[in-house]
């Protein structure tokens, strides 16, 4: 009776309702992966799927096939899960079969079944071109902040911005760092007057991984990218990876010491929360080229972070963080007073002090029931004091922000069409004083955006974004950008990408570097905004040569400035120059780097990079000075069977740059016009010990330096005096040890 | 150069750590979890004596570890994880050592 009443129902429901709602239904299906080649599909048995928001479940058989009940109405949501693999969702219209494909989740992507990890993977999935560094790959350098995890990584070059600074530059296509965007946990931080430093306010052990986006990035993060994105993601309380307790202590022969350490406590099953530290100390005083001048400047640096996480469990993730930084440099001529003591117009001083003070938090809500919706909300307020006496030029400037973003995030019918759209509020407030002269710059900019994501299979994705900024004083800003990729098989894919960017640019704060010359820095005209175009185009193959991974990969990046604030050392030999770009600015930069487990654990690296970068100075379209147009890296990993030995060593060479000289004092005579190519080489070796590392090694093996890396320097207050003109190292040789410590 | 040709001994040297004699393979099934008992495992066997690799394959559960069968032997291996505070074979996880392992290892249905 039950049994022929259960089908009378089922049968009235079936025809009442169509094939769209039905009671009490078996749905089967299976679960599967591509195989390597990305022609076979392989099953994959044990894994578990459920009907969202319920509790009904299933585990697929030695086939990978499942049947499950559904006892309410379809269409349904299934979630198809499996350890080392993304989830999938799918909607059930009908019983099936369901067949899910699943693909290994990205950070699992790079372990493959001997374990070894590579760690500079460009990431198969990702729609835009993105490589994550990970803490594998961080460890390689020396020590100690963000300007030195990109020695082993062909797309990001830093190079020092003078001579007497200290400060260093980021250099992705070849341009410069201020015009690639830097998020921490995807907030626009270390920008504006934070930015000539800032590389240096993120100390290495509390990153756990580095996303760098070439070209165009997402419209999620606002419109000034041109270049790239760089995303740090710092240790999270709540991951497990993260340990309890953390000690970094690094000592090198010119005496700069370093310690990092933090501490980790889960308060109960929703809050966590991590205490993080860092403090440098560098105080010797050394002048291997003999020119009167600081290699380096002294250096201090405290550096605060302690954040907070909370999860409700199912629906609700919340977090708040507080970050404090104090950093203060002191170099320029050596003297032994006190520099308060001393008359900067007699002696050649460089003091710079930045404070910094950063609170952000973060509050997302997930849908159990709804895998594929989420919603999140981003709120940070930055306030940023910088303080540079170089020599007798003085800049003082405050700069405080505030940023909002909220995102939603869901599916249209099916996951093969996703989108996020949302809002964004930055306000940004700049008080700053050059030379006695004060300026205030106020800016609110409020932004919708949205971002449709398609996937065709496996083969083919789409990310189409636009944003609309409403910028209190430029008006309405549109900002379209395109992502596309291809997947010929599972290893060999092609992507292309477009988009458009908007700057306003900082004046002094991004030519920090400049200050360092007896150079006037003169301005004639009203500053536009910065627009440019960055297309490109990018192909990967993976490849699995006797059991061991490898990639191959190249890419062109073509930018184009419309409209760019030129910053002219050629024309004049006692100013430089700030004008708007009048004719053409571009960069077209070319990379083809190839990496292999060479032998069982033995790795290497192959790249070779062309920059090719001009600008239209003074109505002639000319090369953009100090930056190198050929460089090579190779590097190359070994580690032993057991893993309690680690070495690393890595070669760059850089090809000749373009100097911007123009002295024309007889004293000192003309400069070259062209910098010589050299080498740099990098070694580092790391003993792992059953309860804590110690590590050593070389920075700059061969001590190459640039010979006179500051014009006039025994004249620092005459018309000839120059240190902006730095193409090389100027500190040589670097040795260093450290140790690690951690309780898990 | 000759700085250079410093930096290539190195790398000579770690392969001549290599070249050792006999060793023998045993898998061993362990209550591993996740990628953090991975990391564990593969660390705490790696200082056990004689062992000269351990590899985990956290999908299957199962441990390879090489070793130099005239220093340790297959028994002692498993004792050995049971200490580091998983199940090896039949033979249970050290409940102490077990207790002391990264929350996410500490897989309830366990002990």
């Amino acid at each position: 009776m039950v049994f022929k009443s259960k089908i009378l129902i089922a049968a009235a429901g079936y025809i009442l309702l169509s094939a769209t709602v039905v009671r009490a239904q078996l749905i089967t299906g299976s679960v599967g992966e591509m195989d390597e080649a990305g022609k076979k599909e392989l099953s994959l048995p044990g894994a578990t799927v459920h009907i969202a928001g319920t509790d009904s479940a299933a585990v697929t058989d030695a086939d990978g096939k499942f049947s499950l009940r559904v006892s309410g109405e379809l269409p349904v949501i299934l979630v198809a899960s499996y350890i080392g693999y993304q989830n999938d969702t799918m909607q059930a219209m009908n019983n099936g079969p369901i067949q899910f494909l699943l693909q290994r989740a990205i950070e699992l992507k790079e372990v493959n079944v001997t374990a070894t990890q590579q760690s500079l993977g460009i990431s198969r999935i990702s729609t835009i071109n993105t490589e994550k560094i990970t803490e594998k790959e961080i460890l390689k350098a020396a020590c100690c902040n963000l300007s030195e995890s990109f020695e082993t990584n062909p797309t990001v070059n830093v190079a020092y911005s003078d001579a007497v600074t200290g400060a260093k530059e980021i250099q992705m296509l070849g341009l410069s760092g201020i015009y690639s965007q830097l998020l921490t946990e995807n907030i626009p931080d270390m920008r504006g007057i934070a930015a000539s430093y800032g590389l240096t306010f993120i100390p290495g052990p509390w990153m756990e991984s580095i996303q760098v986006t070439k070209g165009t990035g997402s419209v999620l993060n606002g419109y000034e990218s041109t270049s790239g994105q760089l995303n740090v993601e710092f240790k999270k309380p709540q991951e497990a990876e993260t340990p309890r307790f953390y000690l970094n202590l690094f000592g090198e022969a010119n005496s700069n010491m370093e310690l990092n350490t933090f501490f980790k406590k889960k308060l109960d099953d929703r809050w966590s929360s991590i205490l993080m530290l860092h403090g440098n100390y560098m105080n010797r005083t050394m002048d291997n080229n003999d020119d009167g001048f600081h290699d380096l400047p002294h250096s201090k640096q405290v550096n605060v972070y302690n954040r907070w996480q909370y999860n409700s469990g199912n629906k609700m993730e919340a977090q708040i963080g507080l970050k404090f930084l104090a950093d203060q440099r002191n170099g320029g001529q050596i003297h032994s007073e006190p520099d308060g003591q001393v008359d900067p117009h007699h002696v050649y001083l460089v003091d710079i002090f930045n404070r910094r003070v950063e609170a952000f938090g973060k509050l997302g809500l997930v849908y159990p029931e709804k895998p594929s919706k989420s919603i999140g909300n981003i709120v940070s307020v930055q306030y940023h004091d910088l303080d540079a006496l170089i020599g007798l030029k003085t800049y003082d400037a405050t700069e405080k922000t505030l940023y909002y973003q909220s995102i939603y995030q869901n599916i249209l019918g099916t996951t093969d069409h996703q989108y996020k759209t949302g809002v964004s509020f930055q306000y940004d407030r700049l008080d700053e004083t050059y030379q006695s002269v004060q300026s205030v710059r106020s800016r609110s900019v409020a932004g919708v955006f949205v971002e449709y994501t398609y996937s065709f299979l496996d083969k083919f994705k789409a990310v189409a974004g636009m944003r609309g900024d409403y910028n209190s004083k430029y008006n309405f800003i549109f900002t379209p950008r395109l992502h596309l990729k291809y997947n010929f098989t599972e290893l060999a894919i092609v992507r292309a990408s477009a988009g458009k960017s908007f700057r306003e640019p900082y004046l002094i704060a991004d030519n920090l570097g400049v200050m360092a010359s007896s150079k006037y820095l003169s301005l004639n005209s009203v500053i536009d905004p910065e627009v440019a175009w960055n297309y490109g185009l990018n192909y990967t193959q993976g490849f699995i040569l006797k059991d061991r991974e490898g990639t191959f990969n190249v890419d062109f990046y073509r930018t184009d400035f419309t409209d760019q604030l030129i910053v002219d050392r050629y024309s004049d030999s006692l100013n430089v120059r700030f004008y708007n770009l009048q004719g053409s600015s571009y960069s077209n930069s070319f990379q083809v780097s190839l990496s292999y487990e060479f032998l069982e654990r033995l790795d290497f690296r192959l790249a070779y990079k062309i920059d090719d970068v001009k600008s239209t100075y003074n109505g002639k379209l000319q090369t953009k000075p100090l930056i190198p147009k050929n460089r090579i890296l190779f590097n190359v990993a070994y580690m032993t069977a057991n893993e309690h030995w680690k070495f690393d060593g890595t070669l760059n060479w850089v090809g000749t740059q373009q100097l911007a000289n123009t002295t024309t004092d007889p004293e000192f005579g003309k400069m070259p016009s062209q910098s010589p190519s050299y080498s740099l080489v990098n070694f580092q070796v790391t003993k792992v010990f059953r309860y804590f590392e110690v590590y050593g090694g070389s920075e700059n093996v061969l001590d190459f330096t640039q010979e006179h890396p500051i014009i006039a320097a025994s004249a620092p207050f005459s018309t000839a005096f120059d240190a902006t003109n730095v193409w090389g190292p100027i500190d040589g040789i670097r040795i260093y040890a450290g140790l690690r410590y951690q309780i898990k | 150069m000759k700085k250079l040709s410093i930096f290539f001994l190195f790398l000579t040297l770690a392969f001549q750590l290599q070249g050792q004699p006999e060793s023998a393979e045993v898998k061993i099934k362990t209550s591993a979890i996740c990628e953090t008992c991975k990391k564990t495992i593969e660390h705490g066997m790696s200082f056990e004596k004689g062992v000269r690799s351990a590899k985990l394959d956290v999908e299957t559960k199962v441990l390879s570890v090489v070793y130099n069968p005239s220093k340790t032997d297959e028994n002692k291996l498993r004792v050995a994880l049971t200490k580091i505070g998983y199940d090896a074979d039949s033979l249970k996880a050290n409940p102490k050592a077990f207790h002391k392992l990264p929350e996410c290892c500490q897989a309830p249905g366990h002990h």
